[in-house]
């Protein structure tokens, strides 16, 4: 009888340390989409971690799941954060989310935005605040950084592809994605710097004066396109964004983009697009 | 079967398991790769024309580009 016991007891040990190891699998392959993580080498102390997060949306004895705050981003642009006890910190967006909200439009100057001196993604800038709070300079893990999408785990890369435009005029360019990728997303997020300054009224700034045309549709309330939501400063609308997807993207063609930016009176701010294609190369 | 050989049956059952857990947390952090996404500028500020392929990572005039590989972390389990 007791050794009937000592056995049942111990399966359901293995049983509780067997589940408790996929607890995280569940939630990430359930909710999260484009996710970047690192090991920050050493064990983490939750407590310690939990001070960098804006909201903690799930706690247990060996993980914390949130928001953590990155830089010149909306809510809906602030990524979730999975920190664990063993190590492990990762950021990702919500599966339904666009891929290219990665995009850290706060590291540029908005008068003459230059994207290729980007350091982090937005991810990454999430990774960077907990590695630091737990005393880990993120600069010394970032090469060990990888990424993955949980909704494509066939998807063995991600292109982002980004450009500017700080003065009057057009900027436009040309990409084309080969017939033996598999194409598994395609997203966009279009960001504006007093693209309307002086001018008042959600409408007429922005999208009908400053954004990007791909293939020459405009792709705020392009069909095919999900536009959501944009933020203000003030009442002159200076700080746009507007992202989405491209249900589809023709493969082996030529596809053109034209960014447009055309401030209504003094010549600052700017117009800046990026795009983020999820594929899997062979 | 016996009773005795009924426990020592289910003891090494037990114990088989036990080395099957031990044995797949072990190899939760034993995968390490290093990335170093590629990133290839040639801002030419105001340009008119660019060709990008986004295969092969080849830019001209585009501000930015970066390609990264995407791959399963270790600690998510099947």
């Amino acid at each position: 009888m007791k050794t009937k016991i000592f056995v049942a007891l111990i399966t359901l040990v293995c049983a509780v340390i067997f589940l408790t190891g996929n607890a995280s699998a569940a939630f990430a392959t359930s909710e999260a989409g484009i996710s970047a993580y690192v090991n920050v080498g050493t064990s983490i102390n939750l407590d310690q971690a939990a001070s960098v997060y804006k909201i903690i949306e799930d706690r247990t004895s060996t993980y914390i799941i949130g928001i953590v705050e990155v830089p010149n981003a909306n809510d809906y642009e602030q990524p979730h954060v999975y920190t664990s006890s063993d190590g492990w910190v990762m950021a990702y967006y919500a599966k339904e989310q666009p891929r290219a909200l990665i995009m850290p439009w706060g590291q540029f100057d908005t008068n003459n935005p230059d994207t290729s001196i980007m350091s982090n993604t937005r991810l990454e800038e999430a990774l960077s605040g907990v590695s630091t709070v737990v005393g880990v300079a993120y600069s010394s893990i970032k090469p060990n950084t990888k990424y993955y999408d949980f909704q494509y785990p066939a998807a063995n890369g991600l292109t982002l592809i980004s450009e500017s435009r700080p003065n009057n005029g057009v900027d436009s360019f040309r990409f084309r994605v080969p017939t033996e990728y598999v194409l598994y997303d395609a997203s966009w997020e279009y960001y504006s710097y007093d693209g309307c300054d002086g001018v008042v009224g959600a409408g007429y700034c922005g999208p009908l004066r400053s954004n990007f045309q791909l293939d020459g549709n405009q792709l705020s309330g392009t069909d095919g396109v999900i536009s959501h939501n944009s933020i203000s400063d003030g009442g002159s609308l200076k700080d746009e964004r507007y992202f989405g997807t491209i249900s589809a993207l023709t493969k082996d063609v030529l596809h053109k983009g034209d960014l447009v930016y055309n401030p209504i009176s003094t010549d600052v701010g700017s117009s800046s697009i990026a795009i983020v294609l999820i594929y899997k190369q062979p | 079967m016996e009773k005795k050989t009924l426990n020592k049956v289910l003891i090494i059952v037990v114990i088989v398991l036990m080395l099957g857990v031990i044995l797949s947390l072990s190899s939760i952090n034993s995968i390490v790769v290093e990335i170093k996404p590629e990133i290839k500028s040639n801002d030419s500020g105001n340009s008119n024309t660019s060709v990008m392929n986004s295969t092969q990572n080849t830019t001209k005039n585009t501000n930015n580009m970066i390609s990264i590989p995407l791959e399963k972390p270790p600690f998510i389990k099947d």
